[in-house]
């Protein structure tokens, strides 16, 4: 036996000693995302970041940046690649070049066909807002419109102060847009938005933007307890004045009326808007095999699968992209001043209220449904038990989802190559 | 500096979207309180 047979066995050693030899900050950020991978499991298990996304996606991190081998079909880098999935394959100008590109990589790795068949048309986005239309109360908005809106439009501003910074960090304003959505704090937007206008940008954006997401849980709750004081904290919202409850057909009626009212002004979005209306209409419709279908393992499919994706996307060729640095930067950015956008509202509530509003209510309108209405309600409670936000936060939410649809569908269409 | 145009013009056509949805949501709902105080 020689090294050379040695050296096929085991090629994941063997391309780690090669990177070690010729380039050692890939060996070392190979590992470094290994152990990333790992500490994004911890995380998850421990409940410090969102389990659903955590757990697969620090597993594919960890395992995609181990199973390195000399492999490149496409010659795209540097002759060693995974049989995990190829988001680059089909990327060329040539029609022809890149279906033969597909089919080949389609028979190859064995994601391949998630990724070319629900990631890059954007499918994966529209059936997780499916199942995220089919778990959302509009009879939250529904009861304060104005107010929740107010709220929604304070925390889009880190959407629109990134956009032109992005632009100073030398990105295009399709990609400045791009990124600028992560600002919205909705998963499944940003993923819609980097494939219509930035698609050579979308696979960094996404992972950073779920990566992100995952740490606001952790980090909100800091950001609230700096810009609220307690005292203001613990304010307890009035009770509601005796109003007739809105049924389930008025709550449908409305989901169809926006939905088609919103899909008519930005036809762009209307696939993800359409999605969104859709599960809040399965939901209403009481039709109970749809809901839970919806519900249960069109959701959770979609998660599981969108998490395991942006694990394995996560690889080293990835992350060592020199545009992938500033993107770090810029995703926090739009998330910080959202979240302070956020409270902003909420103080501007108080002030219209005269002191009856809750400003910690105001990061609910980050629409990271329902993690943000759970933050504020946990705060909040730790201040005053009895202090019950969670209905105003939870409108507040379902606002925020309708305003970063509304962005990113005026992005999309002002901004279309 | 570039590209504050059209961020404010996008924040700007979000409200108005914004709102008009709000207004949308309390016509729906100012409309069948009505009908159903009528009904009853």
């Amino acid at each position: 036996m020689t090294i050379d047979s040695l050296v096929n066995i085991f090629q994941g050693v063997a391309t780690l000693a090669e990177s070690f030899s010729h380039n050692p900050t890939v060996a070392f950020v190979r590992i470094g995302l290994i152990f990333l991978g790992f500490l994004l499991i911890y995380l998850g298990k421990k409940g410090i970041l969102e389990p659903l996304l955590m757990v697969p996606m620090g597993l594919g991190m960890a395992t995609v940046n181990a199973a390195i081998m000399f492999f490149d079909p496409l010659n795209l880098h540097g002759g060693m690649g995974t049989l995990f999935v190829e988001a680059q394959a089909g990327a060329t100008a040539d029609a022809v070049k890149n279906a033969a590109e597909v089919m080949m990589m389609l028979q190859i790795n064995w994601l391949q066909p998630i990724y070319t068949f629900t990631f890059s048309n954007g499918l994966i986005a529209c059936l997780i807002f499916m199942g995220i239309g089919s778990l959302l109360d509009v009879g939250y908005v529904m009861a304060k419109p104005f107010q929740s809106m107010t709220i929604a439009l304070f925390a889009e501003l880190g959407t629109i102060v990134v956009f032109p910074v992005a632009q100073l960090f030398g990105y295009s304003p399709q990609q400045a847009a791009a990124i600028a959505v992560v600002g919205g704090a909705d998963g499944p937007m940003v993923l819609f938005t980097s494939l219509r206008l930035a698609p050579e940008l979308f696979v960094p954006i996404a992972i950073i933007a779920y990566l992100y997401l995952g740490f606001a849980y952790g980090a909100y709750p800091y950001l609230i307890r700096a810009m609220v004081p307690k005292k203001l904290l613990a304010i307890k919202p009035p009770p509601a004045r005796k109003k007739r409850e809105i049924t389930s057909g008025e709550k449908m009626l409305f989901a169809v009326v926006a939905c088609v009212f919103l899909s008519f002004l930005l036809p762009v979005a209307a696939p993800l808007i359409f999605s969104l209306f859709f599960g809040v209409v399965i939901r209403e419709s009481g039709v109970k095999e749809f809901v839970d279908l919806l519900q249960g393992p069109v959701l959770y499919l979609s998660t599981m699968f969108l998490g395991l994706m942006l694990g394995v996307l996560c690889d080293v060729n990835t992350i060592m992209d020199p545009k992938v640095l500033p993107l770090l930067l810029l995703g926090i950015l739009a998330l910080l001043i959202s979240g302070i956008g956020g409270i902003f509202g909420g103080y501007f509530m108080y002030v219209v209220t005269r002191g009856k509003f809750n400003p910690a209510v105001g990061i609910a309108g980050v629409s990271c449904t329902p993690t943000t209405s759970k933050v504020a309600q946990k705060v909040v409670s730790k201040a005053n038990r009895t202090a019950i936000i969670l209905p105003d936060a939870l409108g507040a939410n379902v606002s925020g989802v309708i305003t970063t649809a509304i962005i990113a569908g005026i992005f999309c269409s002002l901004l279309a190559r | 500096m570039t590209g504050w145009n059209e961020a404010l013009l996008t924040y700007g056509l979000t409200i108005i979207i914004s709102f008009s949805v709000a207004g949308i949501i309390s016509l729906v709902v100012k409309l069948l309180e009505t009908f159903s105080k009528n009904k009853s």
